[in-house]
This record gives C-alpha cells, structure tokens and sequence, in this order.
C-alpha cells in the first residue's frame, strides 16, 4: 500500500452523480422532539430546521441530544412527543431513503470481515443504486485502493471516509454527519471542511454534528446550539460572530500598558489577547484613535475586532448558564 | 384508476422487497467467516456422520433367524400358533364360531386377553413354519382381519368374540366373511394366494403375540419379550366338501405350549404366538447415517444468531435499518438468506453423509434381511434427506429471531443449544413418555424429520419416538413463534 497522501482525494468535480445542480430542495424539520430513555431526558422540546444549501451545525458538549436528534430524524429511535420531517415526510416513509437522506452515525458501524466495497455494495443493492456509484464514491472519498480490504484494518479515519461514502452513496439532497472529524488527520479534517462547502454549495440540506464548535470553523453556515436536550441558540454564523464581535477594537502597539491606562480612564475594558494586541470594548475605533494619538501613544493598526467562533459560542453558553464543568449528561 | 395505482404499489413492493433480499444476500457471502462456517457445517456433519456410522454395529442378522423363519418370499417373519388342522384339496369352505377368549398366564389360570390375541380360521399351504397361507381372524382389540401371507390385507368389522367367521377358497382366491349369528353374513375381503397348492392344511388357529417389557436406563435400552397364551373355544365348525379326516393339533413354529380339546363339536384351543412380518428393533439405517447433523444445527445456529447479532454488536443494524426503514422487512428477507443457505448446507450435508454412511452401516451389519438396503432411489430417503435440510434451514431461522430478541450472541446461542440439542440428551435419561413428550414439546423434536421408520419406544433414543410430521410440527412452531415476537420487538424497540 503506497503512503499517505493517497487518502487525500483528488475528486474536485460535484460530489453528485448527476452534472447538473439538483432541482430538489429538502429540508429536515424537527419539531419539538422531546425523548427520554428511562428517567433521563435526552432530548426536550427541540425544535430548528435544516435548510438547504446551508451546512448547519449542531453543536453541544457529549450528552447534549445531538445523537439522539439524530437518531429520530432517521427514525431509528422514536420520538416521545414531536415530529421530525424530511422535504415534509416522515423518514420510515420514504421510499429508497438512503437517496433523500445520507446519514454517517458511527464510522465503527462496519462488518470488520467485510470488503469496504462489499459493503457499500448491500447498501447499493438494497437501494436500486447502480454499481457504478459505489465505485464512484469510493474514488470520491479517497478510498480506491482499500476498497478491497477488510475493514477491520482501516484506521478510524479510513472509516470515517468509508462512512461517508455510505452517506453520499444515494446522491441524497440531505446528508446529515454526526461527528464526522473525529479521527480525521489535519489532512483529513481540512478535506471534509471542503467536502462539506462543496455539498451546501450543491444546494444540499447537510447537518454536521461537534462537540467542538472549532471543528465547524469556516464551514458551517448555520449554527443550532444545545445543552441538555434543549436549543440554546439557533442562528447563523455571520450573526453570531457579528453579535460577539459588536462593539470591540483590536489595538496593535508597542506601548501596552501606557495605551491601557489611557483606554481604561475613558471607561473601556481593556484586555491583551496576544503580544502588542490589545482588544477594548467600550470604545468605537475612532475614539481609541484619537485617545491615543492624544497621548502620543505609537499604534500600528486599530481596527474592528472578528470573534472566532469559539469565543461566540462561549458567550453563548456563559450566557445560557448552562456548561459548567460539573454537569455533563451522561454521552447518548 | 385506483386499481392501477394500487397494482403498482404493490409491484414496487415487491421490487424493494427483491432488492433487500439480494442487499442481505450480499452482506452474508461479503463475510468470508459465515461462508467458511457453512462449508465448514457440510464438512464436519458428514464426517461425524461418517464416524458414527463407523462406529455402530448390530447383531440383529445373526439373531434374527433364533426367531425367525425365512417367510414365503424368504424375508423373515414369525409364524408360531396352534393349528387344529386336517388336509382338504380344491375349493373348500370353512367356517366356525369363535364362541369365546381369554388368556392365560403362565401358570395357566385364566386372564385378560392381550388386544392381539388371534383366534380364527387358516388355510395354509402346509404346517413348516413360514408356508404360505390366508386366515381371517377375531382379536379382542382389533376387531376382525384377513391376512395372507404375514401382510393384513382387509379390516373387517371391529367386533370382539363371539363371531362366526368363514374362509372360501376358489382356486387361488380366498374370501373371507364374518357373521354375528351364523345366517346373516358380510365379506369382509378376498385375497390372492397364488403360492398355496391344490392340497392344503386348513382348520383353526389360536395365537398370542409376544409381550414386550422395554427397559431404559440412561443411554440404553434392553427390549424384552414374554410369552403369552390365549384360550379360545370353537363351535359350529363345518367344512364343505365333506370332513375327510380328523382333526390334529400342532405347535407352528418355535412354541411349545399349544394344545386341544374337543367336546360334542366344541373345540378348546390353546396357543401361543404371532403371525407377522419381522419388524426391525426400530434402528433407522436412514437416520443411523445423518447422525452428524447434531454437530451441522450447532454449526448454523451459531451463524444464524451472528448474521444478527453482529449488526447490533458493530451498530451496523442502525444502518441497516435507515437504508430499509421497514424492519419487518429486514427481518424476512434475513430469514430467507440464512433459511435458504442452512437449507442447501443441510441438502449437500445430507446427500454425502447418506452416500458415505450407508455402505459403511451395512458392512456393520445393518444390512438385510433385517435392514432394508436404501438407496436415493426410494422416496423415502429422499423425504430424510429433505427433511434434514428443513431441520437446518429452520434451525438457522430459530437462531435468528432468538438473536433478534436477545441481542446477544452468547445468550442467543445457549438459548437455541437448550432448546435443539439439550433435550437430546436429556431425552436419553428420561423414561420412554416423558421422553417423547420432550420431543413434541421441544424444537429438538425436529431431527425426528431423518427418520424413515415408525416411531418405536424400543430404542434408546428420543427423537425415535415421534413421526417426521409431528417434529416439523414443534419445529415450525419454536421458529414461527420466534419470527413473531422478533418482529413485533424489531417495531417496538428503537434500534
């Protein structure tokens, strides 16, 4: 077996079977799911729809419902109260529905005996899909020469690939992958981001999972937040990062702690984020300008400051009160 | 309109239905293991098989002629009674009442008849033991019946003593008749005994089959048998033309314990012993070589219950069940995949087990007069040889379903093991009727399918005491039962 970067595809065209831009929109809509499994309550009331063209990402530490939702969404495990509906129907309705919905669960969900094609092939087979396609998303997730061993010598991330060439096989206009970077190398992680674009800009409906909201940096389009079963936000990534970022000026200069005392005696906060950075809130950009070059203070660059996503979604949660460290629900 | 719609709903169905099918066919050779196990199940049942059959030996055809005699076609059979006889030639026409019967024991005070005992005209070709013959008989248990030549031809009425009975014989047809008072009179058949001479023996008989005591003890049995003896009283004996000579009585065959009397034209008659075909000691040569089936259904059942029990292992069933959400679906179309493999294995396993096994029982003594000689062209094998695919096809759908409620392999397994092959065993140690009640009441019951030979309580193993039809019955039924529930726990459960 030749090294590494073999895995990496070399696929740049559509990820589809068809060369044209899909015509069908399906949206996945959740409403007001709530499931318990014995005395816990894994999933309470949620409710958010999956838009097409978009990728959203469901985001909330281990045990939060992601899994869960999931799960009903497919109609694997049924939901106490609330509906979960693909393009408007029922998952078990569906006919063929690996060709509405792709779905990766658990990379680990193979036959360790099984050939990777043998088993995308029953999936083919069961759906009406023609063996070309197997081999067709088999090159697309980089997977050519495994594609006749067993998968019980595949690396996690070879799974993962194997996962979601089970997902894409239908060529479905809704995919949803739950954890889908676990595993992955730096390479792999950079390949399903791309893949990912690539779907939502196909005009697919796709729902990533993460516990990690740095995982969905620079893909995720959309954002659906939740903690013990229940939203706590639900909007997209351009507002969020807008609403953490309103309001706060990155200050780069060499006088640090003369700039703080002049920044703080007008009433801003003042924090240092990185050597020479300072980040203050309190203050628009030209009134730190002119503090500064009141006081002689030298500076490099003022300017509007971007949150990353993880700072958002840690004042999501702060605000929401709902993460400390002692409460994790138990993993689904 | 609407039937067009619906016609094509259905049609679709069956389309979907075909393609889970052939996805779960896929996933069962795309495990190279399973495949293995299957071929490895032909292999070491034909080969336990083989080892059994290598392994038994019977002295039945070195004994059997102590009890015997070569019958008319030289097979063995058992021709011992009283003869009150006389010679008589041409047509002829005998009748009497048989006025009344009892037994006797030993000691010879009287006692209940045995249900068989015989009482009632004969006309045989001479008084060596195994001669041909035609005899209408009353028995206190079975009524009325003609036979010839150690076979029942016809039933009559199932009238105990007294009855008038008739023998006619013209030429080489015999016709027998029954009556209630000697005027009014029914036949009861006619046979055709092309073997008796112009010059016959013909008068009455009396007989008493064998008791048998079976003794079991784990693992064996030890069949005895006793002597009985019957007492009958006869009168209103005439035969036309003309009595010729006087009447004489002799002891048939091996026993010794007959003896007559008459009075004023009423004869009393005492006998012992049957008229019958020799039937075997119940040993199914058939069944005798497919004996490493046991090993073949612990073979399927396991691969039946990991075609399942895997997919929940891995969590593929999730899988499974988002690409086919009809659960139903999946669970049937696995039950065919595995039923249809188990089958073929049994067919193959069976087919080589018989081939190889029959040649080495018959050096071993199973081999004729007192076995039949089977080969693929009787029938019957192939029914033992079919059954024996059945078994294992409904063996694997019986594991699959149990590891669809259970889950788990270990508990699945033991569950079908304790359910086919323990009570095998245990049948071994119980007494004869609690033993075959184990048999219909237990899935094991089902291995009744290779035999070929009437239930019997004569041998020591279980599964000999029950009729194909009745195994395949408790088996169907383990197995439909466990489709049902799985299916029902498939929908209810989440996956």
């Amino acid at each position: 077996m030749p090294p590494g970067p073999q895995w990496l595809p070399t696929v740049t065209t559509r990820v589809g079977a068809a060369p044209t831009v899909l015509d069908m929109t399906t949206d996945i809509e959740v409403r007001d799911i709530r499931k318990r499994y014995g005395p816990t309550v894994a999933v309470d009331g949620l409710s958010f729809t999956i838009r097409s063209g978009q990728v959203t990402g469901l985001v909330g530490p281990n045990g939060a419902g992601k899994s869960t939702t999931m799960r009903v969404i497919l109609g694997l495990d049924s939901a106490d109260e609330g509906t979960a509906l693909i393009g408007g129907r029922p998952y078990a309705s569906l006919r063929n529905p690996i060709r509405h919905v792709g779905a990766l669960l658990d990379a680990g969900a193979v036959h360790p005996g099984r050939r990777a094609r043998d088993h995308l092939l029953w999936m083919a087979h069961a759906s009406g899909i023609p063996k070309r396609r197997v081999d067709e998303v088999i090159e697309l997730v980089g997977l050519s020469s495994a594609a006749r061993r067993r998968v019980g010598g595949f690396s996690l991330g070879m799974r993962q690939r194997l996962g979601i060439a089970g997902a894409l096989l239908g060529d479905p206009p809704a995919l949803i992958f739950d954890e889908p970077v676990n595993g992955l190398d730096p390479e792999g992680i950079r390949w399903i981001r791309g893949l990912l674009r690539r779907l939502a800009t196909e005009g697919r409906a796709v729902l990533v999972s993460s516990h990690l909201m740095s995982e969905l940096e620079g893909s995720a389009d959309h954002l659906v937040v939740i903690g013990r079963g229940k939203r706590i936000a639900d909007t997209s990534v351009q507002d969020l990062l807008t609403a953490a970022s309103r309001g706060r000026v990155a200050v780069r200069t060499t006088a640090v702690s003369e700039a703080i005392t002049v920044l703080t005696q007008e009433g801003a906060s003042v924090g240092v984020v990185d050597h020479g950075v300072l980040i203050v809130t309190g203050l628009s950009a030209q009134r730190a300008i002119a503090l500064l070059a009141a006081s002689e203070l030298p500076f490099s660059e003022v300017s509007g400051y971007r949150a990353t996503l993880e700072e958002a979604y840690l004042n999501l949660t702060r605000d929401a009160g709902e993460f400390s460290a002692a409460s994790p629900v138990e993993a689904s | 309109m609407t039937t067009s719609l619906s016609d094509r709903a259905t049609a679709e169905g069956r389309g979907r239905a075909g393609r889970v099918l052939r996805a779960e066919w896929t996933k069962f050779w795309s495990v190279p293991r399973w495949v293995l196990a299957m071929l490895a199940a032909i292999v070491l049942t034909f080969l336990m098989s083989v080892l059994s059959a290598s392994g038994s030996g019977t002295d039945e055809n070195s004994a059997i002629w102590d009890l015997y005699v070569p019958g008319p076609d030289g097979r063995p059979v058992q021709d011992s009674f009283h003869f009150v006889h006389q010679p008589a030639s041409g047509d002829l026409t005998i009748t009497a009442q048989v006025a009344s019967q009892e037994g006797r024991t030993l000691d010879a005070s009287p006692a209940e008849p045995e249900a068989g005992a015989m009482a009632g005209l004969v006309i045989k070709e001479s008084t060596e033991a195994g001669s041909a013959y035609a005899a209408i008989v009353v028995t206190p248990g079975d009524g009325v019946r003609l036979h010839a030549n150690f076979e029942t031809v016809h039933t009559g009425s199932t009238e105990a003593a007294p009855r008038y009975l008739r023998l006619t014989r013209t030429g080489a047809t015999i016709t027998g008749f029954e009556s209630a008072d000697g005027t009014r009179w029914s036949e009861v058949g006619k046979v055709d005994v092309p073997e008796l001479p112009d010059a016959v023996e013909v008068g009455m008989l009396v007989g008493s089959p064998d008791g048998v005591v079976v003794e079991r003890q784990f693992g064996s049995t030890a069949v005895g048998k006793t002597s009985t003896i019957s007492a009958a009283e006869f009168d209103n004996v005439s035969l036309e033309p003309g009595r010729t000579g006087f009447w004489r009585g002799d002891d048939i065959g091996l026993h010794g314990v007959g003896q007559f009397t008459e009075a004023q034209g009423r004869f009393t008659i005492v006998g012992s012993g049957d008229i019958a075909a020799y039937s075997g000691p119940g040993d199914d040569v058939v069944q005798l070589s497919l004996i490493g089936f046991i090993v073949g259904v612990v073979v399927v059942c396991a691969v039946g219950v990991l075609y399942v029990t895997t997919e929940y292992k891995h969590g593929m069933i999730r899988t499974s069940f988002t690409v086919s959400p009809q659960r139903g679906r999946v669970l049937a179309t696995k039950a065919i995949v595995i039923a249809g493999v188990a089958f073929a294995v049994g067919l193959i396993a069976a087919l080589i087990s018989f081939q190889l096994g029959q040649p080495i029982l018959r050096e071993n003594g199973f081999a004729p007069p007192a076995f039949d000689t089977m080969s693929l062209s009787d029938p019957i094998v192939w029914r033992a040889i079919t059954g024996s695919a059945i078994l294992l096809a409904l063996v694997a759908v019986l594991s699959l379903c149990i590891a669809v409620i259970t889950r788990r392999s270990a508990s699945a397994i033991t569950l079908v093991i304790a359910l086919t092959v323990l009570p095998l065993l245990a049948g071994f140690g119980l007494p004869a009727g609690p033993a075959g009640w184990l048999m219909r009441l237990t899935p094991a019951g089902g291995f009744a399918l290779q035999r070929v030979v009437e239930p019997t309580e004569h041998l020591v193993d279980p599964v000999a005491m029950i009729a194909p039809l009745e195994g395949l019955v408790v088996l169907l039924a383990y197995a439909a039962g466990a489709c049902i529930l799985a299916g029902w726990l498939l929908n209810r459960r989440d996956a």
